[in-house]
């Protein structure tokens, strides 16, 4: 939530009891010396003026209460909460916004979004389609750009050193490679992603023809969709070529040319052979098998054994 | 070598490694968390995922070490008794990644530790899923990794597979992917 929150740029409004008293807003100037081994670098002689209440301070629960009541004083963000002790008292040195930005850079380490694709593929039963996860593919897509803009930024820096930027192996050489590694390791992983879930789709035109049912149509995203059409025509097209030979159907020859089955949901009245026939929920029909054979792979019939 | 889109291959290369800087590197102070400015200074400690730690092994920008689920103590626990040991909470990619570990760090043992560990494990996994009644049985599949997962259910899809032969039943069969009447995750 946090790392949505700080790339969204939103703010999030929470009360933790623990840190409750540090939600008070402070009426009267206060000031405090920095704590011992959190000075802030460079400015050790200076002190701070505090903008919230500090436990131990006589305010606190006043000040506390105070923001309880007017309740829409309590906007100091669950960040504070989830920090550390020396990250709080440099936020009181320090002005929010700057704090913001130190959130912002401490989101989630490289490549790790795109690992999150993965694993959501890696945890889908197999052969099972999840929905495309948008948000998330875009958010890698995000940060693709930032290290390609870094990358780009310590590139210049060399140049403007006047290094080389092929041989010369300085610090800046190694944060570009870090960054030339992410964004190799965020593409495999995207296209991993949609390379596993391609796999899948192509696999559905062979076993339910063209049209696809409606859950499953539901998880694809626009270009998949375009790709199941392509695919499924290509397929069609290529079977009518064959001189209208179904490559879909069950490979094994079949004992017996009839089968029993029970419908399972509402088809209607279909054509099938050469006169029409109410298929009802619940029916029993004794019906060629290549006739029925797609309606139990879609789900509609089941067949009868025994 | 595998795939390049292969998930397991991708998931392995997740795991965390420790890791040492030999070379300060610029832009890039998120991989360390204690790092006040935006850069890593040389000799900083840290953890990073394997891709990214094997690569800068590679270069010498940084040297990287055994993670802490090939040490000492996993070894002597898998010496006294390798099935009951709980693989999948240390590293659900366990022999995968010690072999490429192995090739990085240049460790001689840890072939020969996998070697051990899977020869003396793959037994009761085969085992215990010939006997299982339901593929679902959660008791042993919480200890292992995720090829030993694999391994469990093809033992066990394989011995259901000879029972409904032997039974008999039906060919035709819902699609897979259909009629799961499962809630759609959201």
């Amino acid at each position: 939530m946090l790392g949505l929150a700080a790339t969204l740029d939103l703010e999030i409004e929470q009360l933790d009891v623990w840190i409750v008293f540090l939600h008070g807003d402070l009426e009267d100037e206060i000031y405090m010396e920095q704590s011992k081994g959190f000075e802030v670098k460079g400015k050790e002689g200076l002190i701070c003026c505090l903008r919230k209440s500090l436990y131990g301070l006589k305010q606190a629960p006043r000040q506390c209460f105070r923001g309880l009541r007017t309740s829409n004083n309590l906007l100091f963000s669950s960040v504070v909460a989830t920090f550390f002790r020396w990250r709080l008292v440099s936020s009181i040195v320090l002005c929010h916004r700057l704090f913001r930005c130190n959130i912002m850079e401490h989101t989630e380490i490289y490549g790790k979004r795109a690992c999150q694709l993965v694993k959501e593929l890696a945890s889908a039963e197999p052969g099972q389609l999840t929905r495309f996860n948008d948000d998330l593919f875009n958010q890698v897509i995000k940060e693709c750009n930032v290290h390609y803009k870094q990358f780009y930024e310590l590139t210049r820096k060399m140049q403007e050193e006047g290094l080389d930027v092929q041989s010369a192996r300085n610090a800046d050489h190694f944060g570009m490679l870090i960054h030339h590694l992410s964004l190799l390791r965020n593409k495999r992983c995207l296209m991993a992603y949609m390379y596993k879930r391609a796999e899948i789709i192509h696999s559905l035109s062979w076993k339910v023809r063209r049209i696809l049912p409606q859950d499953i149509e539901e998880k694809l995203c626009d270009c998949e969709k375009r790709y199941f059409k392509n695919h499924s025509s290509a397929l069609q097209s290529y079977m009518k070529e064959m001189g209208s030979l179904d490559l879909t159907v069950d490979t094994v020859p079949p004992k017996d040319p009839y089968i029993k089955v029970r419908v399972l949901e509402d088809i209607g009245v279909t054509a099938i052979g050469d006169r029409d026939t109410n298929l009802a929920r619940h029916s029993i029909h004794f019906l060629k098998r290549t006739d029925a054979e797609h309606y139990i792979f879609q789900g509609m019939m089941e067949e009868l054994v025994g | 070598m595998p795939h390049y889109y292969d998930i397991d291959d991708i998931l392995t290369e997740e795991e965390l490694m420790p890791v040492v800087f030999q070379k300060a590197a610029t832009g890039v102070g998120l991989l360390d968390p204690s790092s006040e400015t935006n850069n890593i200074e040389q000799g900083a400690k840290v953890e990073l995922p394997f891709w990214l730690a094997a690569e800068l092994q590679r270069r010498q920008a940084a040297m990287m070490s055994i993670p802490p689920c090939f040490n000492q103590t996993t070894r002597k626990e898998i010496q006294a008794d390798a099935g009951s040991v709980d693989l999948r909470s240390r590293c659900p990619y366990f022999y995968e990644l010690g072999s490429k570990i192995a090739l990085v760090v240049g460790d001689q043992t840890i072939g020969s530790f996998l070697l051990y560990a899977f020869m003396n494990r793959y037994k009761e996994v085969l085992s215990k899923s010939h006997t299982a009644a339901f593929a679902a049985t959660t008791k042993p599949l919480i200890l292992l990794t995720k090829e030993e997962t694999h391994l469990y259910e093809a033992a066990h899809s394989s011995i259901s597979a000879f029972k409904k032969w032997r039974m008999g039943g039906s060919r035709y069969e819902t699609s897979s992917f259909i009629g799961r009447k499962r809630k759609p995750v959201e």
